[in-house]
C-alpha cells in the first residue's frame, strides 16, 4: 500500500514550487471575490432597513433566484449578511468550482496526455503520488482561502457580521472548491483525455446549476441532494448551519476514495469511458476557410452569445423593483436620478450598456485574436501554401468579427429586453432598448480597428489591446466617481458615445468613429499583407 | 525546363542573417535534395519559397513567377509538407486531410483512402491524440494525394518509423515517375541517395555546393591503398596527394580526382602489386561539407 504513495511528499513540494505564483494569485483573487464586496454592499443597502426590505422583494423575483439562488431568511431576518450571502454565495461557489476543475485537470490528466506523467512514473514514484499531491495542494489552498476570506470579512467590521458566521460563509465556499476538485478527479479517471474530463466536469456543474433553478423554486428540499445546494443551504448569517459543510466534506472524501480506486485499476493514459471516435471524413461545410474558422470558434461563439444574453437578462430582471428600490436609497438616487425627464429604468439602462458593450468587446477581441494565435501556433502555414490569399485570411476574420460584434450586442439587448418585459408593468419596447445598445457598436468596432493595426504591424504585441480594454473598463466604471483628468478620459473611445436615451443620439461622433475604425482596419491590412508570418 | 530558380536569396532577422546567399535551381521532373546541418537555413528558404516570409534580398521564382507577389498563382500547383506539422487539436485527422485537399484544390478520394491505408493512419482520431509521426502522416497524405506540379517536403520523415519512411520513399518515386518536380529537405542520407537526382548543400545560410551525387563525389578525394615492391617514397613529392601514410611497401593516401594521371605515373616505377580505390562515402561527403573541412 505504501508503494502507491511513494514520494508523495516530494511531488507535493515540487507541485508547490511549480504553482506557487498561481496559488498566490488565486488566494488573493478568490478571497477578495468571496469577502471583498461586503463593505460596499453594506454602504449601499445595509444601512437602511427599508433598503433591505426592498432588496428582499427584489431577490424573491424568480429570475434572481434562478441566477443567484434562494435565501432561507424571511423579510424580518433578511439582514445585511443574509443579503450578502444570497447575492454572493452561489455565484462565488461556481467561480471556486471552475478554478478547481481547471487546475486539477491540468495537473493530472493533462500531464498524463502530454507524457510528463510517464517520465515521472519511471522514477520511484507511486501510482497515486501525483494525485495525492494535487489533493493536498487543493486542500491547503482552500484552507488558506477560508482563512483569508474570513479575516477579510472580519476587518471590514460590518455591524451584524459575526466572526462565526464569516467563518461559516468562507468555509462553505472553500468546501465547494474542494468538493468540485474531487468531482473533477473522478472524471479525470473516467474520461479518455483532459479535454473529455474538462467537458464532463463542466457538464456536471451546468446540470446541477440548472437542476437547482427548478428545485429552488418548486421543491427547496431537493437542493439537499445537489452539491451546489450545499453552498447556500448553510443559511449563513441567518441560522448558521454547519451540516451542509460536513456533507460536502464527507462526500469529497468518498469521491477521493472512488477516484483512487479507479486510478489504481486503470492503465496510464487510458480511461473508462469509450473514446468517441470522430468523423473519418469532413462534412462539406467545414471545407472552406470560413467553414473552418467558424468550426474552430464554434464553442467560443456559442458560449459567449449565451453569456451576453444572460448578462443582459440579469440586468433586465431587476428593472421591475427598481422604482421602490431607488426611491428608498440615497446613494442609488444620486447615481441614477439625474434627470427627471426619464424613468429610472431608462437612466439605468443608458449606463448599463457601457458594461454590456465592454463585455461584447471582450468577446470580439477574443475572436479576432484567434487569427493571430493560430498563426503563432503554426497552423496557418499549410493553408498559406494553398491558393488562399492573405487578403482572404484577413478579411474573413475581420468581417466575421464585425458580425459577431453586432450579434453579440443584440444577444445582450435581447436578454435585457425579454427580462425587463417579464418584470415590468409598462416595459420598454424592443426598439427603445436596441437604440440604447446599438449606439455603442462604433466603439466596439474601434477596438477591432486597433487590434487590426496591431495584427498587421506589431504581431508580437497584440496583447496590448487587452491593456487598452482594461483602461476603458476602468474609466467607464470609475470615471465618474474619481477625479480623472479630462484628457485621460478622452483616450477612452467609450467616452465619446452618447448614453442613449438620456443623452442625445449623435450621428457625427458615431460616423466619425466608424470611419476611423475602418481606416485602422485598412492600415492593418497593408501591414498584414507584407509581413512575415510569425511563430512562437 | 526550370521549375524553381533561386538566386542570391537572403533573409535577415533583425540584422542577424539567416540566409546569406542561396542559389539553386530545380529542374522539371527532378528531385532536388536540400541538405545541411540544423539551423543552416533550409526551412527559412522553403518558407520564403512559399511566400510565408519575405526575402531580404535576391530573387526566387517558381514556374517563372515571383514567389512573393504571385504566391497564389504558384500555390495552385504546389503541395507542401512542413517540418513541424501543427494541427487543430479538436478536428480529426480525416477532417483535416479533407480540408487540406479541398483548399489545395484536389479531389481524389480513391487516392486519399489508399494513402490512409498505406500509412496506417486512423483518421477518426482527434489530432490532439496524434504523435509527431501521425501529424506528419496527415500532412503527407494530403500532399501526396493532391495533383500538384511541385512538391515541397521539409524533413518529412523525421517522425516516421522506418516502415513508414519506406512507404514515403515509394510514393515519392511514383511521383517522380509521373514527371513531378520535388524539393526534398532531408537529413536521412539513404533517403537522399535513393531519391534525389541532384543535391544542394546549405551551410550557415549559404548554398555551398550543388550537383549530382556523382559530381559531388568527384569534387572530393578518393582514397587509394597501394602495395608496391619498393617503398614508394616518391609519392611525397607528387602534388594532389594528401594524408599520405607510408608503411613499408604499403601506402594509403587521398588523391585529388584531377591529378590521378600524374599520381599513377609516379607510382609505376615502384612496381605496383595491388591497387584499391574507395569512393568517399556519403557520410564523408556530408561531413566534409557540413564542417567545411
Ligand atoms: N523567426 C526567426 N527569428 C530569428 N531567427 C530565426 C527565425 N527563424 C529562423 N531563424 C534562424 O535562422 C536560421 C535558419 O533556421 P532554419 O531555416 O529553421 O534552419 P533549418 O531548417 O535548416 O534547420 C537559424 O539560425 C535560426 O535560428
Ligand atoms: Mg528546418
Amino acid at each position: 500500500m505504501k508503494n502507491r504513495f511513494n514520494q508523495t511528499g516530494m511531488i507535493f513540494l515540487h507541485t508547490l514550487r511549480r504553482d506557487w505564483l498561481k496559488l498566490l494569485i488565486w488566494t488573493v483573487a478568490l478571497s477578495l471575490f468571496a469577502g471583498g464586496f461586503a463593505k460596499s454592499l453594506y454602504e449601499m443597502y445595509g444601512k437602511d432597513p427599508a433598503g433591505l426590505v426592498t432588496m428582499y422583494e427584489t431577490m424573491k423575483n424568480p429570475a434572481m433566484i434562478a441566477m443567484l439562488g434562494p435565501t432561507l431568511a424571511t423579510a424580518k431576518t433578511y439582514s445585511i449578511g443574509a443579503m450578502y450571502a444570497q447575492e454572493m454565495i452561489l455565484f462565488t461557489a461556481l467561480v471556486f468550482a471552475i478554478v478547481s476543475i481547471m487546475h486539477v485537470i491540468s495537473r493530472t490528466r493533462k500531464e498524463e496526455d502530454d507524457g510528463i506523467t510517464e517520465l515521472i512514473r519511471s522514477f520511484q514514484v507511486g501510482r497515486l503520488a501525483n494525485t495525492t499531491a494535487i489533493v493536498l495542494e487543493m486542500f491547503l489552498l482552500h484552507v488558506v482561502i477560508i482563512a483569508f476570506s474570513t479575516i477579510l470579512l472580519q476587518v471590514q467590521n460590518i455591524p451584524g457580521l459575526s466572526f462565526s458566521s464569516n467563518l461559516l460563509y468562507s468555509a462553505s465556499l472553500g468546501a465547494q472548491g474542494f468538493l468540485w476538485a474531487m468531482i473533477a478527479l473522478i472524471f479525470v479517471q473516467l474520461a479518455a483525455g483532459a479535454g473529455g474530463a474538462r467537458g464532463l466536469s463542466f457538464l456536471t456543474i451546468g446540470f446541477f446549476y440548472i437542476l437547482r433553478m427548478g428545485t429552488d423554486m418548486s421543491a427547496p428540499d431537493a437542493s439537499w441532494f445537489n452539491p451546489l445546494g450545499w453552498s447556500y443551504l448553510v443559511n449563513v448569517y441567518v441560522s448558521d448551519d454547519w451540516f451542509p459543510i460536513v456533507i460536502a466534506f464527507v462526500v469529497s472524501i468518498v469521491f477521493l476514495v472512488i477516484s483512487y480506486m479507479l486510478e489504481q485499476a486503470r492503465d496510464m493514459g487510458a480511461g473508462y469511458l469509450p473514446e468517441r471516435s470522430g468523423r473519418d471524413h469532413a462534412k462539406e461545410r467545414l471545407l472552406s476557410l470560413p467553414g473552418l474558422v467558424l468550426r474552430l470558434q464554434k464553442t467560443f461563439i456559442i458560449s459567449w452569445l449565451f453569456s451576453l444574453f444572460i448578462a443582459g437578462a440579469m440586468y433586465g430582471s431587476i428593472f421591475g423593483d427598481m422604482d421602490d428600490f431607488v426611491s428608498d436609497n440615497e446613494i442609488m438616487k444620486q447615481m441614477f436620478l439625474h434627470n427627471a425627464n426619464y424613468t429610472i429604468q431608462e437612466q439605468f439602462m443608458s449606463v448599463l450598456f457601457v458594461i454590456l458593450s465592454l463585455l461584447t468587446t471582450i468577446f470580439i477581441i477574443g475572436s479576432l485574436m484567434k487569427l493571430m494565435n493560430e498563426e503563432k501556433k503554426g497552423r496557418w502555414d499549410q493553408l498559406y501554401a494553398t491558393k488562399i490569399s492573405r487578403a482572404k485570411f484577413y478579411w474573413y476574420h475581420v468581417i466575421m468579427t464585425f458580425l459577431l460584434g453586432v450579434i453579440g450586442q443584440f444577444a445582450a439587448i435581447l436578454g435585457l429586453y425579454l427580462a425587463q418585459r417579464s418584470v415590468m408593468d409598462t416595459p420598454l419596447s424592443l426598439w427603445e432598448v436596441s437604440k440604447s445598445g446599438i449606439i455603442w457598436l462604433p466603439a466596439i468596432f474601434f477596438f477591432i480597428g486597433i487590434l487590426a493595426v496591431l495584427i498587421g504591424w506589431l504581431p508580437r504585441f497584440t496583447v496590448v489591446i487587452w491593456g487598452y480594454l482594461i483602461f476603458a473598463f476602468f474609466i467607464s466604471y470609475f470615471g465618474q466617481m474619481m477625479d480623472i483628468p479630462e484628457f485621460v478620459t478622452k483616450l477612452d473611445v467609450f467616452s465619446y458615445i452618447p448614453k442613449v436615451p438620456v443623452e442625445e443620439w449623435k450621428w457625427g461622433a458615431i460616423i466619425l468613429i466608424k470611419l476611423i475604425a475602418l481606416l485602422l482596419i485598412v492600415i492593418g491590412f497593408i501591414g498584414y499583407k507584407k509581413r512575415d508570418l510569425v511563430s512562437e | 525546363m526550370i521549375i524553381a530558380e533561386i538566386k542570391g536569396l537572403q533573409k535577415n532577422y533583425k540584422s542577424t542573417p539567416a540566409l546569406k546567399n542561396v542559389t539553386m535551381e530545380l529542374n522539371s521532373g527532378e528531385v532536388l535534395g536540400f541538405i545541411g546541418p540544423n539551423g543552416a537555413g533550409k526551412s527559412t528558404t522553403i518558407r520564403i519559397l512559399l511566400g510565408i516570409i519575405k526575402s531580404s534580398g535576391g530573387t526566387a521564382k517558381i514556374f517563372g513567377k515571383d514567389v512573393w507577389k504571385d504566391s497564389i498563382e504558384i500555390h495552385k500547383q504546389l503541395a507542401y509538407v512542413p517540418g513541424d506539422v501543427n494541427l487543430w487539436p479538436n478536428l480529426t485527422g480525416g477532417e483535416i486531410i479533407d480540408l487540406f485537399m479541398r483548399l489545395q484544390g484536389t479531389k481524389n478520394n480513391g487516392r486519399r483512402d489508399e494513402l490512409i491505408q498505406k500509412f496506417q493512419l486512423d483518421p477518426k482520431k482527434k489530432a490532439r491524440t496524434y504523435s509527431k509521426g501521425n501529424r506528419q502522416k496527415v500532412a503527407l497524405i494530403a500532399a501526396l494525394a493532391s495533383n500538384a506540379e511541385l512538391y515541397i517536403f521539409d524533413e518529412p520523415t523525421s517522425g516516421l518509423d522506418p516502415l513508414m519512411e519506406a512507404v514515403f520513399q515509394e510514393e515519392v518515386e511514383k511521383l517522380k515517375g509521373q514527371g513531378k518536380s520535388i524539393l526534398l529537405s532531408s537529413h536521412i542520407l539513404s533517403e537522399v541517395e535513393r531519391l534525389c537526382d541532384r543535391v544542394a548543400i546549405i551551410r550557415q545560410g549559404e548554398v555551398i555546393e550543388t550537383g549530382t551525387l556523382e559530381e559531388l563525389r568527384h569534387l572530393t578525394r578518393y582514397q587509394y591503398r597501394i602495395t608496391t615492391k619498393e617503398n614508394p617514397v616518391g609519392l611525397k613529392q607528387v602534388s594532389g596527394v594528401h594524408d599520405l601514410v607510408i608503411n613499408g611497401n604499403q601506402a594509403v593516401f587521398q588523391a585529388d580526382s584531377d591529378r590521378i594521371d600524374a599520381i599513377l605515373e609516379a607510382i609505376v616505377p615502384y612496381h605496383v602489386v595491388k591497387l584499391a580505390s574507395v569512393p568517399p562515402t556519403l557520410e564523408a561527403l556530408f561531413m566534409r561539407h557540413y564542417t567545411g573541412k
